[in-house]
């Protein structure tokens, strides 16, 4: 297991306004929409992250189109299920989302809930206490014209 | 799921089809053929469902574990939020008056999502869980559903009544703190520890006494 910010480039990944040099290639079961974009094509992606339970309704609009156009995603990682999660954990929890923007159009979203244990900060992907599907939600990466 | 209920019960060895049936007709025995399953889908009936499936869960394992089905605002706005949308269904089997069993989850599409099942640990002899899955298929089938995802985890209905399932596993991150060095080594400690018990215990194939063992007495502490 490798900790994280042991590999720079895990940091940078993660960091805002990052740009991807390599086209982005994620593929998945049930809840995670392949995401396929032409290997000629470097579109620019910005991540941003999001903190505290504001972001659901900040992103509501684009968090619903962005479920919208993966037809495969599961509801569990849809606005109003999530929102349920996060809204009646957050005193316990500061939620987070994780987010890339491709060209101001929300490509993909990972939301995360950070508890406190035995000290430690502890970030894990909402929902994960109930049986559900979690994780990413992705759309297609689309070239960014210019 | 192959389309219509008999076809399911098709997919199931005759044995297998056989203890399914002995198995329903004892529990029916045991409350004088007064056996009723309710369906649950409107949230006019979900302080219902929150009552009979509270009052079930509060007598199980689980409750101790506080990973069961109870009345608190989570489980509350989800319900609300798939009765609105019309996903819930909720099971409960009655016995007489009283509950036994609940299933409760939601529909997406082709796919029924079981969220939380609990029986009356009295009744665990006569299987009420087998038998209300029985009774869920038969729905299922009955509203042209194809797939029942029944999530992450082992159980013994799961595999009984699964036809695919496949091996995941949970990665950890850890940062650089000394803190956070400290918990991976413990974490690890603790997972290879606790992997080498539960493959020395099934080699011994004591790993379901050691269970049902644990599991009665977490029941029994949970009725007290």
């Amino acid at each position: 297991m490798t900790p994280i910010g042991e590999n720079d480039s895990t940091r940078r990944d993660v960091a805002t306004a990052a740009t991807l040099p390599q086209p982005a290639r994620v593929t998945g079961n049930n809840n995670l929409c392949s995401v396929d974009s032409t290997p000629d094509v470097s579109p620019a992606l910005r991540g941003q992250v999001l903190e505290g339970p504001a972001f659901v309704e900040s992103l509501s609009k684009d968090w619903d189109k962005l479920f919208q156009r993966v037809p495969r995603a599961s509801y569990s990682l849809s606005r109003p299920w999530q929102g349920c999660f996060i809204q009646s954990a957050s005193r316990c929890a500061h939620p987070l989302a994780i987010t890339i923007w491709s060209g101001g159009r929300l490509v993909s979203l990972l939301t995360l809930e950070i508890r406190r244990r035995a000290g430690l900060r502890v970030a894990q992907p909402v929902g994960t206490s109930h049986p559900g599907h979690i994780g990413l939600l992705a759309g297609a990466i689309r070239p960014v014209v210019c | 799921m192959p389309g219509d209920f008999a076809a399911t019960l098709r997919g199931f060895s005759k044995k297998r089809r056989n203890e399914l049936a002995r198995e329903g007709r004892r529990l029916a025995d045991c409350f004088g053929g007064r056996l009723h399953v309710r369906l649950v889908t409107s949230i006019e009936e979900l302080d219902q469902l929150f009552d009979c499936g509270g009052s079930i869960a509060a007598h199980t394992y689980h409750v101790k574990l506080r990973g069961t089905f109870s009345d608190t605002p989570l489980w509350r706005a989800q319900l609300e939020l798939e009765a609105r949308r019309g996903a819930l269904t909720g099971f409960l089997l009655l016995g007489g008056d009283t509950p036994i069993v609940f299933n409760i989850g939601w529909v997406d599409g082709p796919f029924f999502f079981p969220q939380a099942v609990a029986h009356l640990p009295q009744y665990s002899r006569f299987s009420p869980g087998k038998y209300l899955w029985l009774r869920v298929f038969e729905q299922c089938c009955a509203e042209g559903l194809e797939w029942v995802d029944y999530g992450f985890g082992d159980a013994e209905y799961k595999r009984i009544y699964g036809t695919e399932c496949w091996v995941e596993q949970s990665v950890r991150l850890y940062g650089r703190t000394a803190r956070a060095t400290v918990a991976w080594l413990l974490d690890v400690a603790a997972t290879r520890a606790a992997s080498g018990l539960k493959f020395a215990a099934e080699r011994l194939g004591i790993l379901r006494r050691i269970k049902n063992a644990w599991r009665r007495r977490m029941s029994h502490d949970a009725d007290r």
